[in-house]
């Protein structure tokens, strides 16, 4: 018997000219949408295998250890084209060294300065708002109409369950949703495959699958609405407006005002602070090792007094900062080379100590960033398009979770590459100088320009990104879906609990 | 004369009618509470926001004393221009969160441009809740709520056939249900932004002067603009349907593009017709032009016997010292200009992108209102221009400054040409940005209030046009 409500509500629903009007929005839309977002996509692609060479590069051409920087980059992720997330407004690359803090915020990133103000189109911001509309207004009518009809006494008098006939319903405008939602899929595919660079593997096949199903499940949730408004109204005209009003409440107001109070009860500290911290570090920084140049360098002691004279390649520079990671001295003299062992013995320690603090102010307040996030999304959860939002970020891989994941890996692994430079040596010959030049000391010649071998770093640790696959993101969304498909749950109930009391007289 | 008299009382049948119904009394409820909430977020905000920029302030006079102990470190460390909150920037809301609000210059060039906000990545997508956002969602949402059935559902109902049995021309229907709705819910938004502004005081933190209050009625003279906008779609969809359903369904849909599309596609429109270069990009064609320049001054620096060492201040300097400090001038025009011109065509893109928007009403509304409370892309333009004076007040004061130094060469601006000397840091001028005045606000937002005028007009134009074909039977 269901099986005949829904094949009749099927074919009534795909014969309308709502069916053709929505299946029409969606893939005109998907298609405007796909094309800005792939030409995004395949930018950030290259910018991150750019990048990729170029690290490679400058690991097999370090000359010193100090020239040692890995410079790591998070992939983009291709199903950032069904949910943009925080992917493009995030650094995707974090460069390691001993005097740079690894951060993911900072106060100049992002190139369209001005651009921003405007919203970011995506296959979810369809999906939530369109769609979701879209399945309120197929659902709507499906018994006051039908009462308003007076075909819904007919019915009622066949050997029929109610609930029987609710499910019929259900399924059949369901079905219809996700024919449409398939074909916009289709769409977005073809296009995909026209522009030959973009691939998916088996795993984010399998993500973008789950998306999908995201999608259904978040349109069935709509569907639902429709449903209860219309077994608890009886006219459709009123059924429309409850609808409609509901569609507002809950897809614009309500995460608009969790936004809002998450905002004014945890709110963010200020980055200038941090900044500010950061250069007040550098100053102690640079006041100490100066302070230890002036009392140890060889050049300033009184037997020494015109042994140096301007000019002479003493290698003396006298800029020190957090960032400034190494200078190569180039020294004609074993006593100065000697002095700049002990000053680094000094100073790296120093760096590495000072840095971290900067970084831990900055750790901080991507904590922070998280947990108003997190509190935005608990005091959103009311709307299912906060959860949905939320799942589909998690498993597009453009979650903010996921960009802090990295972000942390790559300050362990920045301990990791600070204790492989400490094993290496601060005060060691290596780590600032030259090695040719402190070979050919003994061959007394100076003038050759010529560079000194690349240093061995097959023995550096490898970074190890965070566990980001396809398991990993579901056990991540376990709680938004699962919330998602409770809603479903409780409101299948709650239609049939109304339609059960429908009266339809 | 007869007509304005049928006309009055049709609105006052209306009014009574709207004023007792539920999906009046449920916006009424909606509106005041969304308005109340946003006015407790805008006071609360303001507090971060001041205090944030105090914290600003005394950062960068700190960094301005330390940098003044020589004079050279001042003119190439970066001053910042600051964009102070305006009074109703966050009661009205504006785009501002994300969107600059700082330009750090030097003598030479602009070094960043950046949004000193901390802001979150994860919830930029949504608006604050403030005035813009009440109006922009809510109002409109029940202007079309309440207009959709106006005079479709008479004709369901078979009331209209009654109706129009009167001497009532069909045009005076359409101009009193039209007023009627306007006028009910225009009360409403207003009796809401005054509760709004009513919190606000109780809270304490925003101060409104006198020039405020003129703005703040000429925003709410816009938002009845809007509304008007609106009602007349909502009115011009009901005399175009016969089922009240269809009617809201159309209106809902376009409501939901005019939102959400439509700026999205601008965005997506301008990136591409007003292309930008990419950062990068810019950055490796400025290196490639400045390596040429470099090689060119290595071959045709003036060969003289010894002086070779350049980072000693001296006056006057040696030919081969001029000659180069010539290139360094050369390089850094080349690299202000490059920039300069960048940043200008981010500028000019965002404002196409706005001026594209301006196809949907409620960001014609949103542009309108944001130039009126001192936010929006109009006033960055404005900011950029302001930086960009102030780096040449900052050049003026620099050299002032060094030609009180006998031993500098005074050649403008190379870093190794200018004073060492220490400068005394409250002679050094800071930047104080100058909101526009109330003649020019207005001239800025003119613009999208005409058209938003002009929209209303045509649609309630289109509305009279289309009732007089409406097929009243059942």
């Amino acid at each position: 018997m269901i099986k005949a409500v829904f094949r009749k509500e099927l074919i009534t629903n795909l014969l309308t000219y709502r069916f053709i009007f929505g299946l029409g929005t969606v893939i005109a839309l998907t298609a405007i949408v796909t094309f800005p977002l792939v030409a995004d996509y395949e930018h950030r692609l290259t910018t991150y295998q750019e990048a990729q060479t170029n690290a490679e590069h400058l690991l097999t051409g370090v000359r010193v250890w100090a020239e040692l920087e890995p410079i790591l980059s998070r992939r983009p992720s291709p199903l950032a084209i069904l949910q943009q997330g925080v992917e493009g407004k995030l650094q995707p690359t974090i460069t390691i060294s001993p005097g740079q803090p690894v951060h993911l915020v900072g106060l100049d990133d992002g190139e369209r300065r001005y651009l921003e103000f405007l919203p970011n189109f995506d296959s979810t911001t369809i999906v939530s708002m369109l769609l979701a509309l879209l399945a309120l207004l197929f659902s709507f009518d499906a018994f006051s109409g039908e009462k308003e009809a007076g075909s819904l006494r007919m019915i009622m008098s066949q050997p029929i369950r109610r609930w029987k006939l609710l499910l019929g319903k259900y399924l059949g405008i369901l079905t219809t949703l996700t024919a449409m939602l398939a074909m916009g899929l289709v769409g977005s595919l073809l296009i995909l495959r026209f522009r030959g660079t973009f691939q998916l593997n088996e795993d984010e096949w399998l993500a973008m699958v789950v998306i999908w199903f995201l999608y259904v499940l978040y349109l069935s949730l709509f569907l639902l609405i429709g449903l209860v408004c219309s077994a608890l109204t009886h006219r459709s005209n009123l059924t429309l407006l409850v609808a409609m009003t509901c569609w507002l409440v809950l897809v614009i107001v309500w995460p608009h005002v969790a936004r809002s109070l998450a905002e004014q009860v945890n709110p963010l500290p200020s980055l200038q602070r941090i900044e500010r911290e950061h250069e007040e570090l550098d100053r102690q920084f640079a006041t100490q090792v100066n302070g230890y140049d002036r009392e140890h360098n060889p050049m300033y002691k009184p037997e020494n007094q015109g042994k140096f004279y301007w000019g002479m390649n003493t290698g003396d520079v006298r800029t020190h900062s957090l960032a400034n990671t190494f200078y190569i001295v180039r020294s004609d003299f074993p006593q100065l080379i000697e002095h700049r062992q002990q000053l680094r013995e000094f100073s790296e320690p120093l760096r590495v100590e000072l840095t971290n603090k900067v970084e831990q102010l900055y750790a901080d307040y991507e904590r922070r960033l998280w947990q108003q996030t997190k509190l935005a999304r608990l005091l959103g959860c009311p709307a299912p398009v906060v959860l949905m939002r939320w799942s589909t970020a998690v498993l597009s891989g453009t979650d903010l979770s996921q960009y802090l994941d990295s972000a942390s890996a790559a300050r362990q692994y920045r301990l990791l590459v600070l204790s492989y430079l400490e094993r290496k040596g601060f005060g060691s010959v290596d780590y600032t100088t030259d090695q040719y030049r402190a070979q050919s000391q003994e061959r007394a010649d100076h003038s050759s320009d010529e560079e000194a071998p690349a240093l061995p770093v097959s023995d550096l640790p490898r970074f190890d990104p965070p566990n980001d696959s396809v398991q990993e993101r579901l056990q991540m969304v376990f709680l938004p879906s699962g919330g998602l498909v409770l809603m479903n749950c409780l409101l299948l109930a709650i239609a049939i609990a109304c339609i059960e009391h429908y009266d339809v007289r | 004369m007869k007509t304005a008299i049928m006309v009055v009382i049709i609105i006052k049948k209306e009014l009574r009618e709207i004023l007792v119904s539920g999906r009046y009394q449920f916006a009424a409820l909606l509106i005041l509470m969304a308005m109340m909430i946003a006015g407790w977020n805008s006071a609360k905000t303001a507090e971060h926001l001041k205090s944030l920029s105090s914290q600003r302030t005394s950062i960068d006079e700190a960094r301005l004393s330390e940098q003044a102990r020589s004079l050279v470190s001042v003119a190439f460390n970066g001053r910042s221009a600051l964009k102070p909150q305006d009074n109703l920037e966050l009661l009205v809301g504006t785009s501002e969160h994300q969107l600059p609000d700082q330009i750090d210059v030097n003598v030479d060039q602009i070094l960043t441009i950046r949004n000193g906000r901390s802001s979150n990545p994860t919830l930029s997508d949504l608006f604050e809740l403030d005035w813009i956002f009440v109006f922009f969602y809510l109002v409109s949402f029940a202007a079309i709520l309440s207009s959709y059935d106006a005079i479709c559902g008479e004709r369901e109902q078979g009331t209209l056939q009654l109706v129009l049995g009167n001497p009532i021309s069909r045009e005076s229907l359409v101009l009193g249900k039209f007023i009627a709705i306007v006028l009910s819910l225009g009360a409403l938004a207003i009796v809401g932004s005054m509760l709004n502004l009513l919190v606000v005081w109780l809270i304490g933190s925003v101060s409104v002067s006198s020039l405020d209050v003129a703005r703040i009625l000429l925003i709410w003279m816009v938002g009845l603009f809007f509304l008007a906008v609106m009602v007349g779609l909502g009115i011009f969809g009901s005399s175009l349907f016969r089922s009240s359903v269809s009617s809201l369904l159309t209106l809902v849909f376009v409501w939901a593009v005019m939102v959400q599309v439509i700026p999205s596609l601008a965005r997506s429109a301008a990136e591409e017709l007003e292309p930008v270069p990419q950062q990068k990009t810019t950055q490796a064609n400025l290196n490639a032009t400045l390596v040429q320049m470099s090689k060119e001054e290595m071959s045709t620096r003036p060969a003289v016997n010894g002086s070779r060492v350049l980072n000693r201040r001296r006056n006057p300097p040696s030919p081969i010292e001029l000659h180069y400090f010539d290139y360094q001038i050369r390089m850094a025009a080349l690299d202000r200009a490059t920039w300069d011109d960048y940043y200008q065509r981010q500028l000019r893109q965002a404002r196409f992108a706005e001026r594209l928007t301006w196809l949907s009403p409620n960001w014609l509304f949103r542009s309108a209102t944001e130039t009126l409370a001192g936010g929006g892309i109009d006033w960055q333009l404005s900011l950029f221009e302001q930086a960009r004076i102030h780096r040449n007040t900052l050049g003026e004061f620099i050299k002032q400054q060094d030609q009180l130094d006998n031993q500098s060469p005074h050649i403008y601006f190379v870093e190794s040409s200018i004073s060492e000397r220490p400068v005394n840091p409250s002679l050094v001028p800071r930047f104080r940005y100058q909101p526009a005045g109330f003649i020019q606000t207005l001239a800025a937002a003119f613009p999208p209030i005409g058209l938003l005028v002009l929209i209303g007009f045509v649609l309630l134009g289109l509305s009279m046009v289309v009732i007089n074909r409406y097929d009243v039977r059942n």
